[in-house]
């Protein structure tokens, strides 16, 4: 029969018949062995009986360290986490087999709790799936706003955002995130000013103030509208608020260059004119002059260098011609869409490559080329143009082609001095042209066809990568307030950026360093999923192959990232006013702290360490590593995810958010708890926070 | 072979003056015409070899003349140089889309001018 089988309190009972039948039995054979010696035999049965007695007890305790002490410790950490978390994983019944009928319970608890958890759920998530649907028709519907949309709380931290928004408030990598102060991206004199003015106001909502504001580094500088969530009252004096923006860098840089062009044509003229207007008064009125040699080639040597100075001042006008109206990049599609849009009443037909991009002012152009083709059906009686979109001399073209004789250079001239009408007053076709560096004739084309040209020929601007839609969002945020103080804060209230490198080696002392690193933000106990960074080091020497076996990156992946100098800059950025989090964090900071000097920040950062927490949550004798948290927490990696600094990262911030649950149920709530808490392990891992008094 | 005739369709009188001062000096027959409708009265009552038209006319630009005379089929051939103010592609182009056989652009000199009319008419003087 084997021992698992029997009951608990007969094998207790068993134990303890054991126990006091083996000591019986070393005392007796003390005894016997004592009475063979003519001397000292009580003394020599003493000393048997005693070390007999003394190994019995050993290998009886370590019997009961093995098969109950250990096996209570896991059940008692498998039960926390599955009433804290939501593990849905069985206990298994092996590990706990010597407890009889405690296993075979907990794992029956387990399983109800499970099953009433999993019930409860299905009636919650049926409950919400009409709000989610909800929230995600809103969500679509803020990220397709084509402005920033920023809401900020009281104390100025960010608590919603859209992509738009992300892109205008992003410098060199410095990318926004949830719970971030707004300050870390606009300066903060306008912000304030017009912040205070609304509190002031009374109106609350009511009251609206545009105000132009700038990047921090100077980039950009960006229009924006402020409105309060709610009127400040005594319950809440910092209410939070709505700022919509909109880039006017290019705008603003128009006006200036238009306005320089015009300063220095006025200038250098009224300097020519005034020169030679008071030359051409003298020899009027003084017949030696007239005639004097000298003064008819002085005057045209004047005449020439103001028709000089003018000429260059036609080339500077030229060459800026197209950059004197905002300018975007859009497809030939979107242009001809719109002007038939525009001429509902017109059936115009499309010819030719709608997928041509084009570099224009895309309103004017659209507005013209509807003028045009209204036009040319009156002047030909009804008779509709075709819209054509071609290439011609690798410049693209919009061309307007009719059967029929071609237009009059006169009418089409007489055309393009109507105003256009689009809301900007004195717009004409001309001008709309001139803005494009271009012009528009009418010429014969193919098949006896007429046709009226225009040529698009100024080139596309740099192709920006496609913005990822969508917005990020915590409205808890709005109610938070800063802690006093970090070791004070609770847990729920710190924002964490959860990391983790993939190295060349184990040793940076010997030149070992990264080659990837990833981050994720946890906000409010969850993963933020829009704001995270995974990027791939040049590490500067080779990739050993045996590490290569590791984590896949070879020595072709790196050859062209960045190096540890520009990622670590990116990375620190993006874990400003965090908590850093990653499993074993001395050995990932080891590596970043030594680049230090080159990225030119400090990593100072408060850190929690998941092996830490894991020796917190389930005891200091577990086994610590990721694979064997995620197990007890029933996380799953997937296989080709596991050792990427990515599925690393994922893996310890979703352990990391189950364990914080686990400490806070226990009463670990602060900050300063955890790690007041994670000391009385710091055998096990370096203490990283040595400056901090809990 | 008889004297070879030149439409010289320009309104400034220093640059018509210059222009015709040059012609003449190699033997070529100039007439002016300072506006397009004048130049039309000319072209249907004789007979010329080459025309230097300007783009901006008084009554209506050099284009829309040059336009005007390749539509009638009597002057398919007509040597037209049109004389512009922008050099640019596009200009060229829109100049090229008309009619014109050849172009100049404003300002040139003795030299350019020589050029641009060497391939209608002779001017050896001009060297």
């Amino acid at each position: 029969m084997k021992l698992d089988r029997l009951h608990l309190r007969l094998r207790i009972l068993l134990f303890f018949v054991f126990m006091t039948l083996g000591g019986l039995g070393i005392f007796g054979a003390g005894l016997w062995l004592g009475s063979q010696r003519e001397q000292d035999g009580f003394l020599f049965a003493e000393i048997i009986g005693g070390f007999g007695f003394l190994g019995l007890m050993t290998w009886i305790w370590y019997l009961f360290d093995e098969n109950l002490a250990k096996p209570m410790q896991w059940l008692a950490g498998a039960l926390t986490a599955r009433a804290h978390t939501d593990i849905d994983e069985d206990l298994n019944p092996k590990t706990a087999r010597y407890l009889g009928d405690l296993a075979p319970a907990a794992r029956e608890v387990t399983r109800h709790l499970a099953q009433t958890r999993n019930a409860l759920a299905e009636t919650v998530a049926q409950e919400t799936t009409r709000l989610i649907a909800e929230k995600e028709q809103l969500v679509a519907m803020a990220a397709d706003v084509p402005f920033g949309v920023v809401l900020c709380s009281g104390t100025h931290k960010i608590a919603f955002y859209n992509s738009v928004a992300a892109e205008m408030l992003d410098e060199d990598h410095h990318h926004p995130g949830l719970d971030h102060s707004l300050f870390d991206f606009l300066e903060p004199d306008p912000i304030l000013d017009a912040y205070n003015r609304l509190c002031a106001s009374g109106q609350g909502p009511d009251m609206v103030i545009p105000t132009l504001v700038t990047t921090v580094l100077g980039h950009r500088t960006l229009c924006a509208r402020m409105r309060l969530t709610h009127a400040a009252d005594e319950s809440d004096i910092s209410p939070g608020y709505l700022m919509s923006l909109d880039d006017v860098t290019s705008d603003l840089a128009i006006v200036g260059q238009a306005s320089t062009l015009v300063t220095r044509v006025f200038a250098d003229l009224r300097s020519h004119m005034g020169s030679l207007r008071t030359a051409i008064e003298f020899r009027k009125r003084d017949a030696a002059l007239a005639a004097d040699p000298e003064m008819t080639e002085g005057l045209i040597d004047g005449l020439e260098a103001m028709l000089r100075s003018i000429g260059e001042h036609f080339v500077d006008y030229d060459g800026s011609r197209g950059s004197l109206w905002p300018m975007e990049d859009v497809s030939a599609h979107q242009i001809v869409n719109a002007v038939k849009a525009r001429l509902d009443a017109i059936d115009l037909t499309v010819e030719g490559l709608e997928e041509t991009r084009l570099h224009v002012a895309a309103l004017p152009i659209i507005v013209l080329l509807a003028h045009l083709c209204d036009r040319i059906v009156h002047e030909h009686g009804g008779r509709v143009p075709s819209l054509i979109v071609a290439d011609e001399d690798d410049c693209p073209m919009i061309a307007l082609g009719w059967s029929g004789d071609p237009l009059p250079f006169d009418t089409m001239t007489s055309w393009l001095v109507d105003p256009l009408d689009f809301g900007v007053p004195g717009v004409t076709g001309r001008s709309v042209l001139q803005i494009h560096a271009t012009d528009c004739w009418p010429e014969f084309g193919r098949f006896g066809r007429s046709v009226l040209k225009i040529p698009l020929p100024i080139p596309m601007g740099q192709k920006l990568p496609a913005l990822q839609r969508g917005v990020e969002y915590d409205f808890d945020l709005m109610q938070r307030t800063p802690p006093p103080m970090l070791t004070k804060a609770k847990l729920s209230d710190l924002t964490f950026v959860v990391f983790d490198t993939e190295t060349t080696g184990l040793l940076p002392s010997q030149g070992d360093e990264i080659c990837q690193i990833a981050a994720l933000r946890v906000v409010n106990g969850r993963v933020v999923e829009g704001e995270q960074i995974n990027r791939l080091v040049n590490p500067e020497r080779p990739i050993p192959a045996r590490s290569t076996d590791v984590h896949g990156i070879t020595d072709e992946m790196v050859k062209n990232a960045p190096t540890i100098e520009v990622v670590g800059a990116q990375f620190h950025s993006f874990a400003r006013g965090s908590i850093l989090v990653a499993h074993n964090a001395p050995f990932d900071l080891e590596f970043l702290r030594r680049h230090e000097a080159g990225i030119g920040k400090a990593f100072t950062n408060p850190v929690l360490d998941t092996v830490l927490l894991s020796a917190i949550v389930f005891g200091q004798d577990a086994e610590h590593t990721l694979d064997a948290i995620c197990e007890r927490l029933g996380i799953k990696i997937p296989v080709e995810q596991r050792h990427t600094a990515m599925g690393d990262t994922i893996a310890t911030a979703h352990a990391f958010i189950k364990m914080i649950g686990m400490c806070e149920a226990r009463g670990i709530e602060t900050f300063g708890d955890v790690i007041a808490e994670g000391r009385k392990h710091k055998r096990l891992i370096q203490d990283l926070n040595t400056d901090l008094e809990v | 072979m008889g004297e070879r005739k030149v439409l010289l369709v320009e309104d400034e009188r220093p640059i018509t003056k210059a222009i015709a001062t040059l012609l003449e000096a190699n033997g070529l027959l100039v007439d002016i015409a300072p506006t397009a409708e004048t130049a039309l009265t000319q072209i249907a009552s004789n007979s010329y070899d080459l025309l230097v038209v300007d783009a901006s006319l008084p009554d209506q630009s050099g284009f829309a003349l040059c336009q005007t005379l390749r539509l009638r089929e009597d002057f398919d051939d007509l040597p037209i140089v049109l004389m512009t103010h922008r050099n640019t592609e596009i200009e060229a182009r829109k100049s090229k889309a008309v009619g014109a056989t050849a172009i100049l652009t404003k300002p040139f000199g003795p030299a350019q001018l020589r050029v641009a009319l060497a391939p209608f008419v002779q001017l050896e003087s001009l060297e």
